[in-house]
């Protein structure tokens, strides 16, 4: 009984995350033959069983790659700009904020550092462009089984039986991707023992654009500015604490939670109501010992993990696919191609993952000397432009 | 049997004597095939994924290879046959060596595995008009006297997308210094003179053979010993000594 012959395709990815569906619209967008696939059909409305509440903050290097593979202009209408990135410190005996800093974009440019969109309507955007690229086909409900990488092309078996011959080989399968474990890639991966907690708010004050984090124990507090709910102003936030301390505050009645919810923010929006449910997200930070194989490019979570500070994750994963386009434009998963993605992604992916590393365990810090000397570093490094306006560049990812 | 081996083309009297006089060893693996020994279980990894793959196969199943038609040409004592067997493929393992055939079927026989083992070359098989799913030509290609004429015989053998799978060694400073100084001049492993350097292949010159011989070439893969570990490794980045390649018809 011979075995259903082998499908070619120019570009597998494997993962329809958010990182794996805009994959497949850069590689569709340039032409190529392009399947995704993904176990799980991606859920597009936020009342949704299973729906993302995380938001993602895409900052402007990003927004020049989802321009220039059509999906912007059907995101920017639903986007909120973040002008302002305001760092506060509540370190001190009460929770109140005692230093706040503003990093305005306005002092390296004239655009916001980035938008602000949530992630149930990126997923619902990027699957509707796809739709409309000819050469792009997007299966949910189908993983990755096995694979076999060989210099002609990536062989991939699906969990429907299905086999395919990929020239290029994207793992975009999250951070226990099966594409990096088929190859036998190892990762390393830290631990804070920290969980977010991600839901939206609604709030006092208007956000006029500025996005907030606030500092004391355990995490940061993060609040990123959402178009208006139901007539009020509206943020997304992002709560990290250690996970014994996310399990107590998920099991507190409505008012219980939002009285610890209000004491944490510090004021800083005025009142906040709860808005959505509360989704959890485990914390850490994780590289794969290698991005590439013959034929295959791991990008995203399956190559990159690090905690939700500074909006990092995705902004990191959209600059890994904007190199990776470009390298592969003419003979998708060459070997000099992907030696040169190797080389240039993961001593970058690195050196972020340690800088944001040491700002999560600042911010983790429980002791009150170490949180004055949070503070005090704070100040003092704001206080000079430079350094902070290359502190302002670095988060955007440019030199 | 002799007179069939003595015509063909592909066959070396020299290069077959040599590998008579040590036929009794195959099976030592302290022996002269220490090398081969230690290289068995990282070949046969890559050989079982690359056939299981090719023909939608689950690696995982007991005999993943049942079905399948397979050819180990010179195979020596069938160091390699014998494994393709217990994953249940229907191995056909030929030597133009008598005595190493000799050895291979006392040993199949003892293990209880059934192998078609015939003293004949790929020239003769091939003009019995047999066919096979997979051709398998390890460590042999140096040892022929013709390799064009010889990987042109192992397409001849292959059914219509059928996989040919050849290790050889390359012809580097580097594998002079590990096939020949290391191996036959300090650990004696094999008798001097077992391998002649200047014979050795190197991958794109393999790959020439194989196009031209109307194959498509799918993959190469380096070979790495670790003299520490006594360990192998399969390298896509280093093919400087010990390598495999894999072509399609
Ligand atoms: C609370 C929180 C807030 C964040 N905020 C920001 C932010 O503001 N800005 C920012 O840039 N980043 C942010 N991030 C990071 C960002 O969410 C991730 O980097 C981004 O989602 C990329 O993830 P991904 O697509 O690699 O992984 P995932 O979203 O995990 O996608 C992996 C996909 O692979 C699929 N998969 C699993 N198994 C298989 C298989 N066998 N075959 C095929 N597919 C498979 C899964 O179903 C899944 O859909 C945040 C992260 C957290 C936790
Ligand atoms: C180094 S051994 C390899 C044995 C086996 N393939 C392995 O890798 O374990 C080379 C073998 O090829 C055989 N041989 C050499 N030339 C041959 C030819 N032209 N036809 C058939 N067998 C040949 C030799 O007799 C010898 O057994």
């Amino acid at each position: 009984m011979p075995a259903p012959a082998i499908e070619d395709v120019d570009i597998l990815v494997s993962g329809g995350g958010i990182a794996g569906l805009i994959a497949a619209a850069a590689f569709g967008a340039e032409g190529f033959s392009t399947l995704c696939i993904d176990p799980a059909p991606p859920v597009t409305d936020e009342s949704d069983e299973g729906a993302d509440l995380r938001t993602t903050a895409i900052l402007a290097p990003s927004v020049v790659l989802l321009q220039r593979i059509g999906l912007w202009d059907r995101l920017a209408p639903h986007a909120t700009p973040l002008q302002v990135m305001r760092i506060v410190d509540a370190g001190g005996a009460e929770p109140r904020a005692r230093l706040t800093r503003d990093f305005d974009a306005a002092e390296i440019g004239d655009q916001p550092f980035g938008w602000n969109l949530p992630n149930w309507l990126l997923r619902r955007e990027i699957v509707a462009r796809l739709e409309s690229l000819q050469s792009v086909r997007f299966h949910a409900g189908i993983g990755t089984v096995s694979v076999l990488t060989r210099d002609e092309g990536a062989i991939v078996t699906l969990s429907d039986g299905r086999r395919l011959r990929a020239r290029l080989l994207i793992g975009a399968d999250g951070r226990d991707s099966p594409v990096r474990q088929a190859l036998g890639i190892g990762a390393r991966r830290l631990r804070y023992g920290q969980k977010a907690l991600a839901f939206a708010v609604t709030h006092e004050f208007p956000h006029n654009n500025v996005s907030t984090e606030v500092h004391r124990s355990g995490g940061p507090f993060t609040l990123v500015p959402l178009p208006d709910r139901e007539g009020r102003p509206c943020s997304a936030v992002v709560w990290m604490e250690n996970g014994r301390e996310t399990a107590r505050l998920r099991a507190l009645p409505p008012e219980g939670f939002e009285a610890e919810l209000n004491a944490r923010s510090a004021g800083v929006l005025g009142h906040l109501r709860q808005a959505t449910r509360l989704t959890e997200w485990p914390i850490i930070s994780q590289i794969a010992d290698r991005f590439t194989a013959p034929r295959t490019a791991l990008i995203a979570e399956a190559a990159h993990v690090v905690p939700p500070i500074g909006a990092q994750g995705l902004n990191m994963s959209l600059a890994d696919l904007a190199l990776l386009v470009e390298l592969n434009r003419s003979d998708p998963g060459n070997a000099a191609a992907l030696a040169r993605y190797e080389r240039a992604r993961r001593p970058e992916a690195l050196a972020r993952l340690l800088g944001i590393d040491v700002l999560n365990r600042a911010s983790q810090a429980g002791l009150r000397p170490l949180r004055d000397l949070r503070a005090a570093a704070l100040g003092g490094l704001y206080g000079i432009a430079p350094v902070r306006r290359l502190m302002m560049r670095a988060g955007l990812g440019l030199h | 049997m002799t007179s069939m081996s003595q015509t063909s083309a592909s066959v070396d009297q020299a290069e077959i004597a040599k590998f008579e006089a040590m036929a009794a060893e195959w099976w030592d693996p302290n022996g002269k095939f220490r090398p081969l020994h230690l290289m068995n279980p990282l070949r046969l990894d890559y050989i079982a994924a690359q056939i299981t793959a090719e023909f939608g196969r689950d690696g995982k199943a007991r005999m993943p290879l049942a079905g399948l038609r397979l050819l180990d040409i010179g195979c020596g004592g069938g160091l390699v046959a014998e494994p393709m067997a217990r994953l249940g493929a229907d191995v056909t393992g030929a030597d133009a060596a008598a005595g190493n055939i000799a050895v291979a079927r006392l040993h199949a026989e003892a293990q209880g595995i059934a192998i078609d083992y015939r003293a004949t070359t790929a020239e003769a098989l091939a003009d019995m008009g047999e066919r096979f799913d997979v051709v398998l030509a390890l460590e042999i290609i140096e040892h022929v006297s013709n390799p064009a004429g010889f990987v042109a015989t192992c397409q001849s053998l292959l059914k219509p997308g059928g996989l040919l799978i050849l290790s050889t060694l390359n012809r580097t400073a580097r594998s002079f210094a590990a096939a020949i100084i290391g191996a036959e001049w300090v650990m004696r492993w094999l008798p001097r003179g077992t391998h002649d350097w200047r014979r050795f292949i190197t991958p794109d010159e393999l790959a020439g053979l194989v196009k031209g011989a109307g194959l498509q070439v799918a993959d190469r893969r380096g070979m790495v010993f670790n003299p520490l570990t006594f360990g192998w490794r399969l390298s896509d980045r280093d093919l400087s000594v010990n390598y495999l390649l894999t072509a399609r018809r």
